[in-house]
């Protein structure tokens, strides 16, 4: 009865996705095969091949390993996987042909990249480090974010997460930095469509400049839009090597995302769910021993903690935990497919709703996806993709007067969860007499942080093969969204004192971005015996539009009700925002190959940018790669060590142009009386040229011992010319504070690891699996004018006089700041009259945030349908800034204040600045000072103190078992309704293993959208990654 | 196949590099010009000398108008190291006029529009005149050439000839008929003059006056500078309508933009209170400059102590003096100062009530002065100002009073001084009496009188409207001032009392606190009297690291009677300054740190005598207060 009910159910599900299905066109002589690939541990294999040999037709295998192809009935089927043998099934009329894999060394340098274009290209003849990432293994994470699912899994692939609020921002650089002030990103490719990876800026974007900290709002990053379940496949391009075809933006490298695009055989309707909850984790700890005042006396007027001990029996609140909850996360799947081997097509919708760990905070987002491709004739095929995302985001205010930060103000005799008074104003603490502390639950329930996206991103595809070894490629792409960025502060979230009380605020920012591109490639390929040879050609268009209308205004009407209507019409402001960038370009590319042994592929490019002056516009940058397949020597044949190993090196070049509107400033209205123009910040620049990028790298690729070991090793080297800075501070007697401008090099050099293996691969299918990626970088800056002592980015300075400073002679990740003030041999100079020491006028460098190493590891443990999986990444020898103890420091708030505090006088080492300080007997200070005298804040020394250095940490970010189903028992049980199911049980960033003392080793005190360093490594009041625990199961009808 | 193909990828490329240059030519701002009228250039520029007003808060305690614990590094001589603090007359003058002045004038030359462009060069000249007397040496040669990043510095003397030059330049184009349409860009646009071409004319003969006025300690000023200063000093700004003060617009919270506030009223709130008058102002103003004890510098106490001071009275007061006969009280002071008396403004037509309202002056750093806790700039209170119960402040210090820079007061004060510099006391005492005139009447005329209060200060029940301003009423004003200038300390002074300390000091309440730049210009002149021999003061000769020998009261030659610096070691100034001075107290402002010190270090390095990097440049004596040369090292 009941498998009755579902078939009938199976029947109108098949029938709904009839209806996406276009004509499928059936061959009478034909046989519909349809079967199941799966690898040695019965594990499906996702995305192989399946082709009629002697043809182009074909299909992949799905998700589940599973396909069907329509074939002659007296046709071979061919096999092929990436790390896998090829295998040839003549079908003999057989419906079902079920295979199973075998890795292989022998063909693994066969597999093909998906790269360029959708243009494949055998493995074994690239020349630059390429890694591919599972799908399956990113869909596994059960990240929101695909981005944040590949931290660990990538060798020279950093991944920093602003923070663990839903929909952060996440900074991702791949193997170094490439510019000193711009972006860093990679680009992201789908389906050959450049897509947007903007975040909003938070200093221009709005209506009026810096209307929000840009550490204290974090507008979640646009390649997190993607839905990881519709990834089928992604390559990671390190380098600069991927430049030569997507273009300048490619120079940080580029991962290449292809899209499910559809199975042949059997329509399949699949569902999978996750829940997860999120617990908070790693907020900092408020003592609870010293009441607020100074001086040791207790004071409720002063919000640092130096008064006397809490009276005994008085009751205190954790104020922290009212602001945190109990996160949770819920995401569910759909997807429908099916086709023939001429056409398939799928349809998919997702759908994420998340709760974060801070209250009111939350994460929404709809996915629907449309693919599919058509072989229309012989010579023509298509494919395309449509999807439709929506996002939505509410988020709390982070960092210094972020939500955090004022609940380690609020006096601990006080309920700070009782946010609210009856006549809805704003509760003032009990026993503080002053009106300043603003209450950070009324701020979460009364203020209004959210962003909405709507997004399409669309590509078509065409393929024409005009003869046999012609080929031409035509692509076109749209990513078209408009947002809704509001922060919205309400009336009573403020000091009463002050003369905005009363008014609130009110940001409104609506970015619309259009991003096109058209590429058409056309080439030849053939093979002479052991010669093979081909070329190719392409043009290129691009076009990023980007028009921002933003309004401000305040003084609301009424009280609780958030519009525009609603303000003053006097405090009304506008700005609108409109920038195009258009980019034409040729590109060509030659590979020769010898005896599937030696490669040498050649390419150059040629663009056109509409953002550099008419005579600079144009740049041209050419690469070459080689690589050599040492496997193939016959010596090497002998042994059966290595089965495989490839030597491959690559230079390449590529060009940057600058923003739009870099050249002439606008001139701004004064907001002033009177009115008029004047000029703004920057500088014109009618001699901007391009910025150039060398990038030279070797490496290695081996398979050893039978194929049970991999490893891939680079070496790179880059030069970074000509650097582009955008806000180059200058002297004011240039006319202007900044300007965008060509100035300073720098180079960088690393190595970058992946190795993993099987350490156990036993006959009952047992097979335990680790593997490592590990990577270096340093860089050294060359060369910057010789006016400048320093170059930074003045909104990364939000830790004492810390900042993201660099100059010539080190890495372009250090930190500058102002020590302490030392005699000439170093010895620290004490304040004859204070006792305390002195601090350098001069800004100086104080570390560097580049870690010696950073690492992940991946590990799995699979017998039969079991699947224990995990990963952790991590690092040595990092510097971060520790800005939030340092705070807590000068606020008493925390423990390690008290240990301070109560240590009794002190007499810090140094020598007393008297004039004798730097002759031969200078005078050893002996002044003790008491640190509970020092008043209402704390000594907190110098930037140099909050610096910490050879932070080592390591973050068991991903644990997941798993149990198939076996196939024949489901099928049985449900009566062919269910094909296939699996259960999933997960636990996300579990624990940190650190020395660090503050909140996150990995955190950014601003967000994505800083150029250049950014505020990496600068840890202050950030939300912590909460700790997740989820379950889920997958099944397939 | 082939062939079709090869066509359409041949005619496509053909195509699009035909129209290449079109396609990317899409790099210009829609959302805001790059290039406008010249015109529209001119409010901005005259708004941004607000800049003065952020400066005074180092200006004011660098020449004791007043104490500061916001910018106490300033009031101790010293300087706010690694900040921009100080900074912001070089922001304006580089920046914010900076290329827009450049842009203007250009402009403007170009299209025959003379009056913009003498307007242009005035500007520029006076900006970098300010940039002289504070900052003493800065680039001005280099400037503004494109593609320059490291710019060298000029010494001041090149700076002040190229503000005379320039102002020359302004005299030309404003003497030119000029016969453009303005449209409403100076009628409104010119936010001093509204297009008033004769007082912008004055004004640019009283740049060239200012700048030469600074010269009075050089041994060649009386035949190089005197006259040329005494010429244009005839045909500079002669009345107080032709003053250069820049208006604003006002409004408080109401106001569009918050800057069309005065930067000092009590809506932006910059003097909060970390800001009083000087005990010093407060002693020249009310006639209580007490007696020293030469030998300990303590004060000596009086017989009968007075409701504001417990200490004898200098019989030789300079200003005016506590004697209640009619014109010996100077009514600016009531206009001027805060008091925490009157402040029911019960009282503001009551003449004696006012003689005896009692002023507070600051200590150096905090509020609390010798004699009592000097109130807020706005008021009446100690209490930081609100605007609730200040109003919208009073005087100079509220919204929509305009920014005061130059007046007809100041050019009369440098005549008298020029004239008592060539000996020619007769026309030194008409021109001081003239100065002290116009003086009363500027100081007069920005008086906005409170509203009385009914029960409590700032409580308002009948009648409503705003609370706080002055708190003497006009016509009471204008009769003290009547009494005063026809008292012995103006009309009455006699050319045989007549000292230099009465040009000087007379000058110097004038200025306050709008015009400090200028008072601490004079005062680093005569080297704030400093008891030195030779000619200038240094280490050893003038001070120690420790202490500064100052010359007392009772000397003659002495020009500000009752001014002593923090380590003078006189009772109530008592103070030491920052170690890196070495004792000397500070003579420039160092220059805008995140331009120069960040970016422009190397040309910095390379000043003389003291290196611009130096830790006690701040007290490198400029060119103007040498009375030769300036040394090579020292």
């Amino acid at each position: 009865m009941f498998v009755q009910k579902l078939s009938n159910l199976k029947r109108f599900v098949l029938a709904a996705g009839a209806v996406l299905l276009m004509a499928v066109s059936a061959y009478a002589q034909n046989v519909t095969v349809k079967g199941t690939v799966t690898d040695t541990n019965g594990d499906p294999v996702i995305g192989a091949g399946v082709l009629v040999k002697g043809t182009n037709t074909g299909v992949s295998t799905d998700a589940d390993g599973q396909y069907t192809i329509t074939v002659p009935r007296n046709a071979t089927l061919r096999f092929t996987g990436l790390n896998y043998k090829e295998q040839e099934v003549p079908v003999n009329g057989r419906a079902v042909i079920n295979v199973m894999m075998q890795e292989s060394a022998l063909t693994l340098d066969q597999a093909v990249v998906t790269a360029e274009f959708g243009m494949k290209r055998v493995a074994r003849s690239v020349g630059s480090a390429i890694q591919n990432v599972k799908a399956s293994e990113i869909a596994e994470s059960g990240r929101e974010s695909f981005v944040n699912a590949l931290q660990g899994r990538v060798a020279g692939m950093t991944i920093t997460s602003t923070g663990g609020a839903p929909g952060s921002s996440t900074s991702v650089i791949l193997r170094s930095a490439t510019s000193i002030s711009g972006n860093n990103q990679p680009l992201y490719v789908v389906d050959g469509v450049p897509i947007n990876n903007n975040t909003l800026s938070t200093q221009s974007d709005f209506a009026i400049d810096d209307a929000v900290n840009s550490y204290g709002m974090d507008f979640s990053s646009r390649g997190n839009d993607i839905n990881p379940e519709d990834i089928e496949s992604m390559t990671i391009l390190k380098g600069a090597a991927a430049a030569a075809l997507y273009g300048s933006d490619a120079s940080n490298g580029a991962i290449i995302i292809t899209t499910k695009k559809g199975s042949a055989g059997r329509g399949k309707v699949s569902y999978s769910n996750s829940f997860r909850w999120d617990m908070p984790y790693g907020i900092p700890e408020i003592q609870t021993k010293y009441a607020n005042g100074r001086f040791g006396a207790t004071n409720y007027y002063y919000t640092s903690r130096y008064g006397g001990l809490y009276p005994e029996g008085m009751k205190l609140y954790d104020n922290m935990s009212a602001l945190l909850q109990t996160g949770f996360a819920q995401n569910h799947n759909f997807s429908v497919e099916g086709g023939t081997d001429k056409v398939t097509v799928r349809g998919a919708a997702s759908i994420i709703d998340q709760k974060g760990v801070i209250k009111t905070t939350d994460y929404q987002r709809l996915n629907f996806t449309l693919s599919g491709r058509a072989e229309v004739t012989k010579w023509l095929s298509f494919d395309g993709s449509m999807q439709y995302m929506k996002t939505g985001n509410t988020k709390a205010e982070k960092g210094l007067y972020g939500v955090l930060y004022r609940a380690s103000r609020w006096p601990l005799n006080d309920d700070m969860s009782n946010y609210i008074n009856e006549d809805g104003t704003m509760s003032r603490p009990a026993l503080y007499t002053d009106t300043d502390l603003l209450n950070p639950m009324y701020a979460l329930y009364k203020n209004y942080n959210h962003d909405d996206i709507n997004r399409m991103v669309a590509s078509f595809n065409a393929n024409i093969t005009p003869t046999k070894h012609t080929f031409i490629r035509a692509t076109y792409g749209m990513d078209f969204s408009v947002g809704e960025y509001k922060v919205y502060v309400h009336p009573y979230y403020g000091n009463p004192a002050s003369s905005s009380y009363g008014k609130g605020s009110l940001n409104f920012s609506k970015p619309t971005y259009r991003d096109q591109s058209i590429d058409v490639l056309a080439g030849y390929n053939n093979q002479w015996g052991k010669f093979s040879f081909s070329i190719q050609a392409g043009y290129h268009q691009k076009e990023n539009s980007q028009k921002i209308l933003a309004v401000y205004g305040s003084n609301f009407q009424v009280i609780d009700f958030y519009s525009i209507s609603n303000c003053d019409p006097a405090s009304i402001q506008t700005r609108t925002k409109t920038t195009m960038r258009r980019i034409q370009a040729i590109s060509a590319q030659a590979e020769f190959g010898f005896n599937n042994m030696v490669f040498v592929t050649l390419r150059a490019r040629n663009d056109w940018s509409s953002t550099l002056p008419k005579g600079n516009n144009h740049y041209f940058y050419p690469a070459v790669e080689a690589s050599f397949v040492a496997s193939e020597l016959p010596f090497m044949q002998r042994q059966d060590v290595i089965s495989y190993l490839k030597i491959r090196g690559a230079v390449a070049q590529v060009g940057k142009d600058a923003t739009p509107l870099s050249i002439y400033p606008a001139l701004e209205a004064t907001d002033d009386y009177g009115g008029g123009f004047r000029y703004g910040y920057y500088g014109p620049n009618p001699d901007l040229k391009p910025e150039m990028t060398t990038s030279e790298e070797v490496g290695f690729e081996a398979r050893l011992f039978n194929d049970r070991v991999n490893a891939d090793f680079t070496y790179f080297w880059t030069k970074c010319e000509n650097q582009y800075i955008t806000a180059f501070r200058l002297s004011y007697a240039t006319g202007f504070v900044l300007n965008n401008m060509n100035v300073g090099t720098f180079t960088t050099k690393g190595w970058e690891l992946h190795i993993d293996g099987d350490i156990l691969r036993l006959s009952n299918g047992l097979r335990w699996n680790l593997g490592l990626n590990m990577d270096h970088s340093t860089s050294l800056v060359t060369e910057l004018p010789e006016n400048v002592s320093e170059y930074y980015n003045a909104y990364t300075w939000v830790s004492g006089n810390l900042r993201n400073g660099i100059s010539v002679g080190n890495p372009i990740t250090t930190m500058t700041g102002r020590g302490y003030e030392r005699n000439e041999k170093g010895q620290v100079l004490i304040s004859p009259t204070t006792g305390l020491p002195l601090v350098s006028e001069k800004w100086t460098i104080m570390g560097d945030r580049e870690p010696k190493l950073k690492f992940g590891l991946t590990t799995s443990l699979s017998w039969k349908g079991f699947r224990l999986s995990a990963v952790a990444s991590g690092r040595l020898g990092a510097t971060v800034v520790n800005g939030t103890m340092r705070d807590m420091m000068g606020t008493g708030s925390s423990w390690q204040s008290v240990e301070v505090r109560e240590k009794g006088p002190v007499v810090f080492e140094g020598i007393l600045k008297d004039g004798k300080e730097n002759s031969d007997n200078p005078t050893v200070n002996t002044i003790a000072v008491d640190y509970s005298h020092y008043g209402a804040y704390t000594y907190t020394g110098t930037d140099e103190d909050w610096l910490e250095k050879g932070v080592n940490y390591l973050r068991l970010s991903e644990v997941r078992l798993s149990y198939t189903v076996p196939q024949k028992w489901i099928k049985t049980k449900t009566g062919n309704f269910i094909s296939a199911a699996s259960v999933w049980v997960k636990g996300t960033d579990l624990a940190t293993w650190t020395n660090y003392s503050g909140i996150d080793v990995v955190c950014n005190s601003n967000s994505a959208s800083l150029g250049g360093s950014g505020g990496v490594g600068i840890d202050l009041w950030g939300f912590p990654n909460p700790r997740g625990v989820a379950f889920g199961f997958n099944l397939t009808f | 196949m082939k062939k079709i193909i090869s066509i359409i990828l041949l005619t496509a490329a053909v195509l699009s590099f035909t129209s290449c240059e079109k396609y990317l030519d899409v790099n210009t701002n829609v959302d805001a010009p790059d290039a406008i009228e010249a015109g529209l250039y001119l409010p901005g520029i005259l708004s941004a000398y607000q800049g003065f007003y952020w400066d005074i808060r180092a200006l004011g305690p660098l020449s004791q108008m007043m104490g500061s614990s916001s910018y106490s590094n300033f009031a101790v001589n010293y300087y706010s190291s690694g900040s921009d603090a100080g900074g912001e007359l070089w922001r304006m003058t580089y920046w914010l006029q900076g290329m827009n002045v450049e842009n203007m004038i250009n402009q403007a030359i170009e299209n025959e529009m003379w009056t913009l462009a003498g307007i242009g060069y005035a500007c520029k000249a006076f900006s970098w005149d300010c940039i002289a007397k504070y900052h003493a040496d800065a680039p001005v040669l280099q400037v503004f050439e494109p593609g320059r990043l490291a710019h060298d510095y000029d010494y001041q003397y090149t700076i002040m000839e190229k503000v005379r030059e320039w102002a020359e330049t302004a005299i030309e184009y404003l003497e030119k008929e000029d016969n453009s349409d303005y449209g409403t860009y100076l009628s409104k646009g010119d936010l001093v003059y509204h297009g008033d071409k004769s007082k912008w004319l004055k004004f640019a003969h009283s740049v060239i006056v200012t700048d030469l006025a600074c010269l009075t300690n050089k041994k060649d000023f009386n035949e190089k500078y005197a006259q040329e200063l005494l010429k244009h000093a005839a045909l500079a700004i002669d009345n107080n309508a032709s003053n250069f003060t820049v208006e604003r617009g006002g409004g408080g919270a109401d106001a569009q933009f918050s800057a069309y506030n005065n930067f000092w009223g009590t809506y932006r709130g910059n003097l909060t209170n970390g800001y009083w008058q000087s005990d010093f102002i407060v002693e020249i103003m009310t006639g209580t400059v007490p007696v020293y004890d030469e030998a300990t510098g303590d004060k000596v106490k009086a017989e009968v102590p007075s409701a504001w001071t417990k200490w004898e009275l200098n019989p030789k007061q300079i200003i005016c003096d506590t004697s209640k006969e009619t014109g010996h009280y100077d009514p600016r002071a009531a206009a001027k100062l805060s008091t925490t008396d009157g402040q029911y403004y019960n009282k503001m037509d009551d003449k004696e009530a006012i003689k005896d309202w009692v002023y507070f002056g600051s200590g150096f750093t905090g509020a609390a002065g010798p004699n009592g806790t000097a109130p807020n700039l706005y008021g009446f209170r100690a209490a930081s100002p609100s605007a609730s119960v200040e109003g919208s402040g009073r005087w100079l210090f509220r919204d929509d009073a305009p920014y005061i820079i130059l007046t007809a007061a100041e050019i009369q004060f440098e005549v008298a001084e020029t004239y008592w510099k060539l000996g020619q006391k007769g026309q030194a005492l008409a021109a001081l009496k003239k100065g002290v005139a116009l003086d009363m009447e500027f100081t007069g005329s920005y008086l906005n009188p409170g509203k009385p209060a009914e029960t409590s200060p700032g409580v308002f029940a009948v009648g409503g409207g705003l609370p706080g301003g002055s708190l003497i009423a006009k016509a009471t004003y204008n009769e003290l001032a009547d009494e005063y200038l026809n008292g012995p300390y103006v009309n009455g002074l006699k050319e045989s009392d007549l000292t230099l300390s009465h040009i000087m000091m007379q000058k110097y309440v004038a200025l306050w606190p709008w015009g400090a730049l200028e008072a601490w210009t004079d005062l680093r002149k005569y080297h704030y009297d400093i008891k030195y021999t030779g000619e200038y003061p240094k280490k050893g000769n003038g001070w120690t690291v420790s202490s500064i020998d100052q010359k007392w009261d009772t000397d003659p030659t002495k020009v500000y009677k009752g001014f002593y610096l923090a380590p003078a070691q006189v009772e109530s100034r008592r103070g030491s300054y920052n170690t890196k001075n070495e004792g000397s107290p500070c003579y420039r402002v160092r220059p805008r740190y995140n331009s120069e010190y960040m970016w422009n270090l190397n040309s910095l390095k390379a000043l003389k005598p003291i290196s611009g990097d130096a830790d006690n440049y701040q007290c490198s004596i400029p060119w103007f207060a040498y009375p030769g040369e300036m040394p090579e090292s020292l």
